[in-house]
């Protein structure tokens, strides 16, 4: 039988839990993706400093550095995408029991 | 190390060539000058001058600074950088799916997401800081390769001088010889370093897996080959004309060691890239099949399952 009232309250309360979770790793990957764009950006403006001598830019390493940040892009929208789908799912089970919505909320409440 | 003051010594070269010649023409040494002693000899500075615009090796420390943060987060199960003996990250706590708790969703699409990404999280995470320190190799490579590029200009131009300052000195100079070296290719090397074998089944890999770059010879901790050694060359000469021509030789040298270099790295990262196809699913787990289930069916078997 499945869980309803305070027992679904508790089980929604997880998948917060777990979204909130994913978000902040999420964040996390975010940052990590930003700082290698600004690497390969930064890169790519110093090797044109050379003006006498045309400095090659090495379209293999660009596209390295690319994929990787694709990589760590990819992996947050996945954890963020995941977060959502949790959220919306708790918010809906929230809806039809208001037992359950009652316990969700005040243990949302106090986990602060 | 004189690099700042390589147009000096480009300027010197240039004077103490044209003092030289003119002593080699009262000695009838060759070559005759059809436009003059200081007409040919106009032509170094320009050669030089290319070189002193190379970049500064320093320039790329804050992008090696930001690859290390972006390593700093991912680091779940080794702070190690396999390509850098100077960078150690500590264990990033932050970066856990610990709080995670599905326990009570047992559904086909909470299962696989409990199996397949929470349960493997830290070494997929660990696997993708091993691929930006493969990505941030390739920048201590170039780091690596313009450090080497001016140390052998530096060389190079100050030998130049002193040749010129020892037979210049001398009305029947001796044999003059002196030896210098090409030390960009040796600069950098072949690195690679393993990855946890991860992904849906088969996961076992036929061969190690690894991933492969181009990283600087003195940073990386352990190397797959030997780079090249540092090239030795006898340059020889008594009169102006002589020591010169064997400078400009060397000049083009240290030219085609950097173009060489950078086909080193350009073709190591094509490897590189290889690898990131060939190991993707050990990169990045599959995406869950819970982001995109609608509402109704993430409540149902195949999502999350009745709520136990």
């Amino acid at each position: 039988m499945p869980d309803q009232g305070e027992a679904l309250g508790v089980d929604i309360f997880h998948l917060y839990k777990t979204a909130k979770n994913l978000r902040e790793v999420a964040v996390i990957y975010r940052d990590s993706a930003r700082l290698l764009s600004l690497s390969e950006s930064s890169w790519l403006a110093n090797a044109g400093e050379s003006r006498s001598r045309p400095h090659p830019v090495a379209p293999e390493w660009e596209t390295a550095c690319a994929e990787t940040t694709k990589v760590l892009e990819d992996t947050a929208r996945n954890l963020d995408d995941t977060a959502h789908a949790l959220d919306r799912t708790a918010d809906d089970y929230a809806a039809t029991d208001q037992a359950a919505a009652a316990e969700y909320k005040r243990l949302r409440e106090a986990d602060v | 190390m004189s690099f700042d003051h390589l147009m000096k010594h480009a300027n010197d070269i240039q004077a103490k060539a044209i003092r030289n010649a003119k002593i080699d023409q009262v000695k009838n040494a060759p070559p005759v000058y059809p436009d003059g002693i200081e007409g040919y000899y106009s032509y170094i500075p320009s050669m030089f001058e290319p070189f002193s615009q190379m970049p500064d090796p320093a320039s790329y420390d804050h992008m090696i600074g930001n690859m290390d943060k972006s390593m700093a987060n991912l680091c779940t199960l080794s702070g190690v950088d396999p390509f850098d003996k100077d960078h150690t990250c500590m264990i990033n706590t932050d970066m856990s799916l610990g709080a995670t708790d599905m326990s009570d969703w047992n559904g086909k699409a909470a299962n696989l997401f409990k199996e397949r990404f929470v349960e493997p999280f830290p070494k997929y995470s660990q696997n993708q800081f091993t691929l930006v320190a493969t990505v941030k190799s390739g920048l201590l490579a170039y780091q690596a390769k313009w450090a080497a590029a001016r140390r052998d200009i530096d060389e190079l131009a100050h030998s130049v001088e002193n040749a010129l300052d020892l037979t210049g000195t001398q009305m029947f100079p001796d044999k003059n010889k002196w030896e210098i070296q090409f030390t960009v290719l040796a600069s950098i090397t072949a690195v690679g370093a393993a990855i946890l074998a991860l992904g849906t089944p088969p996961t076992s890999p036929v061969g190690a897996l690894a991933l492969t770059a181009i990283g600087a010879y003195a940073q990386t901790r352990a190397v797959d080959a030997p780079p090249d050694l540092p090239e030795k060359r006898t340059l020889q000469g008594e009169t102006a004309y002589q020591i010169t021509n064997e400078m400009t030789e060397a000049l083009n040298k240290i030219n085609q060691t950097i173009d060489a270099a950078d086909e080193k790295i350009a073709a190591g990262f094509a490897r590189t890239l290889q690898d990131i196809t060939d190991s993707r699913r050990h990169l990045i787990a599959n995406r869950p099949a819970l982001a995109d289930q609608s509402s109704t069916e993430i409540r149902g078997y195949d999502g999350l399952g009745p709520p136990q």
